[in-house]
């Protein structure tokens, strides 16, 4: 029994347990905290599935940004492509809208617009990894000139009004639930299994670390760091599209101005998670912990009518904090 | 005077620059004078209204504003850092300014430079103390000033135009936000040029370490720094609610990267060490005469995202290349 506490103890004190459990740790903290302060209301499960619906849009953000992370960049026009590709999709799918869109997209039907809104998504991740790779710019630079140039574009598709009636698909399959989960949670769910299988158990995944570790040991040792990256930018963009096609479900609605808040949302998810912005750290459980504690947190402050422009402060100030809490972690550990 | 034989006692003062070198720099800096003046020519060829004296102050006036936010990148430029939070900083600091101005207005100003300052050194902190990349911690930080901004304000807040009468003066033309942004040019310019703190941080920027080890106080520095970035973006926030008369909460989204974009094509270096604010500035007046022209010939203002995206690449991707092919010239 003693030694069963000293193990438990040695293991609490070392810094890697903080860095792989802390944010876990926090949560579940944070759930009591919450619990406790709402009176009961936080924990209720309608209120559990209201968290979750909300989290998964965030968090197929999350899981794409992670990977980028992971290979040591960081893509700051998920957003804006997000906006684009569901523009795309909404409007070129639904024949009512695409006769009222003042910029022009012609109707091509339900699925071939779906398929061209994923398709813009991975274009922009490709161009955003060309700038990166070839020019060499560094990423935040060149993602905030794609969101210029994305924002730029939706204005003109669109003539600046927003998307009202998209096909009824999006918003049916948005209230689809199976066990009184939302299809969304689903997709959630299911993309992080993806996700951790890429990096948990296939060569890619173990070069990804490798490159955002070290990109000239990487390059070197004979990975090509150069198509790794190119590869991160394009499942980035496609997790926008996919995050794009579940915004368009849930809302039935997108504009220029949609989802101004989830860029932040979606970087302090990953930090809070433990997912170093230098690279080569963090996985999965990282990044679907910290959407999840985040989530949890907006949702308190909800319940609590807290003012979401508070929301958007204190986000900042997770950031701040949690980044400085790893990096004294890790200099602990060192 | 050789300054490497001859240590001065405080060891860090570097040489001072000699004829022959501010003579090719005046030459440099007519470089982008050029760049201008052929801007100029192309933009009269195409638009007799561009050489006229209203819309000449207008791109001055356009330039005061970005050109005060350029003034605070351009010293976290210089120390290696990033500052994402310029813009928000402005927004927050334009509707403090603007919300306390018909009771006290010269409060509202401090207040708003105040707030600015502090959220500064709060990204100081960050990337001091608390071990955060600049743009990481600039960017919460710009989460922060922005919400707070919406928390002052819900929606746009105008100032009664009495007010503002002394900011709309002008003298031909110069109107009192571009003096302003005229005169805290020069003040940095000659700070960064002719004194010990101004020295340091091209010290800082050029290689931390040996800066430190040279004895400059690194951490003082870089506090100081991302302050006074936090004070210049409010100052600037002040000056667009001289110009706008109203202080908006949403205002200046991308601005930050217009403020790097526009020094960048200024000859500043991306990563610390180098550059000249005078040319930063005149960076800033090529930026908006582009802006300009694109408004003369009535081209769609969503094109012109596009465009300015566009800019903003090529000017970065060629200033990264050739700072990569600098070191690897050294090397």
């Amino acid at each position: 029994m003693s030694t069963l506490i000293e193990v438990a103890g040695t293991r609490l004190r070392s810094p890697r347990f903080w860095q792989e459990n802390g944010t876990l740790a926090v949560l579940l903290l944070f759930v009591v905290f919450a619990t406790v302060v709402s009176e009961g209301v936080f924990i209720r499960p309608s209120n559990l599935i209201t968290i979750l619906y909300q989290a998964s849009i965030v968090g197929v953000l999350v899981l794409g940004q992670s990977l980028v992370v992971i290979a040591g960049g960081l893509d700051l026009s998920i957003v804006a492509v997000l906006i684009l590709s569901a523009t795309v999709m909404g409007g070129a799918g639904s024949e009512q809208q695409s006769m009222m869109m003042l910029g022009g997209l012609p109707y091509i039907g339900l699925w071939p617009a779906v398929f061209a809104g994923f398709l813009t998504a991975a274009f922009f991740g490709l161009i955003n990894g060309l700038m990166v790779t070839a020019l060499r710019i560094p990423a935040f630079i060149s993602t905030l000139a794609t969101t210029l140039l994305v924002g730029g574009i939706i204005l003109v598709v669109t003539g600046g009004s927003p998307i009202y009636y998209p096909d009824p698909f999006f918003t049916n399959f948005g209230n689809a639930k199976l066990f009184d989960l939302p299809a969304p949670v689903y997709v959630f769910f299911g993309l992080a299994a993806v996700v951790w299988w890429l990096l948990n158990h296939t060569s890619f995944g173990r070069k990804l670390y490798a490159v955002g570790g070290s990109e000239r040991a990487s390059h070197y040792s004979g990975l090509s760091v150069f198509v790794m990256r190119l590869a991160v930018f394009v499942l980035c963009g496609l997790c926008a599209g996919l995050a794009g096609f579940l915004f368009l479900s849930r809302t039935g609605y997108i504009s220029y101005a949609s989802g101004a808040d989830l860029l932040m949302t979606t970087i302090a998810s990953l930090v809070v998670g433990g997912i170093s912005l230098a690279g080569g750290v963090g996985g999965v459980k990282h990044a679907v912990s910290g959407v999840l504690l985040l989530a949890a947190l907006s949702n308190f402050m909800n319940i609590m009518l807290i003012s979401p422009h508070i929301q958007d402060a204190v986000n900042g100030f997770v950031i701040l904090i949690a980044v400085s809490t790893y990096s004294y972690i890790n200099s602990e550990k060192a | 005077m050789n300054p490497i034989s001859s240590p001065s006692p405080d060891g860090h003062r570097l040489p001072r620059p000699s004829t022959a070198a501010s003579v090719l720099r005046f030459i440099a800096g007519n470089e982008l004078l050029l760049v201008w003046l052929v801007l100029a020519a192309a933009a009269s060829l195409v638009s007799p209204f561009f050489l006229t004296e209203t819309n000449l102050r207008n791109i001055l006036n356009q330039s005061s504003v970005l050109g005060i936010l350029a003034c605070a990148q351009f010293l976290v430029v210089v120390i290696g850092g990033f500052d994402l939070s310029v813009a928000a900083v402005l927004a927050l600091a334009s509707v403090i300014f603007a919300t306390l101005a018909p009771t006290a207005p010269l409060a509202g100003a401090l207040l708003g430079i105040a707030a600015g300052a502090s959220l500064g050194l709060l990204s100081g902190v960050a990337v001091t103390l608390g071990r955060v990349t600049p743009m990481i911690a600039t960017l919460g930080v710009m989460g922060i000033a922005r919400g707070l901004a919406f928390v002052v304000a819900e929606k746009s807040v105008s100032v009664p135009p009495a007010l503002l009468e002394p900011f709309k003066a002008t003298i031909w033309l110069f109107s009192v936000p571009v003096i302003v942004w005229l005169v805290l040019a020069a003040v940095l310019a000659w700070m960064l040029a002719r004194t010990r703190f101004g020295r340091n941080l091209y010290a800082i920027g050029g290689n931390e370490r040996s800066a430190r080890l040279a004895g400059v106080p690194v951490l003082k520095r870089k506090l100081s720094v991302y302050a006074l970035s936090g004070a210049l973006s409010a100052i600037a926030g002040l000056a667009l609610v001289g110009r706008t008369s109203s202080g908006v909460p949403h205002v200046g989204a991308g601005w930050e990267l217009d403020s790097i974009a526009a020094i960048v094509i200024g000859g500043a270096r991306l990563f610390g060490g180098e550059g000249n604010i005078l040319k930063a500035m005149m960076g800033v007046i090529i930026y908006q005469t582009v802006a300009n022209i694109m408004n003369l010939v009535s081209l769609n203002p969503f094109y012109q995202d596009i465009v300015k995206a566009i800019v903003i690449i090529v000017v970065v991707g060629v200033s990264v290349m050739r700072a990569a092919r600098q070191q690897g010239g050294r090397s």
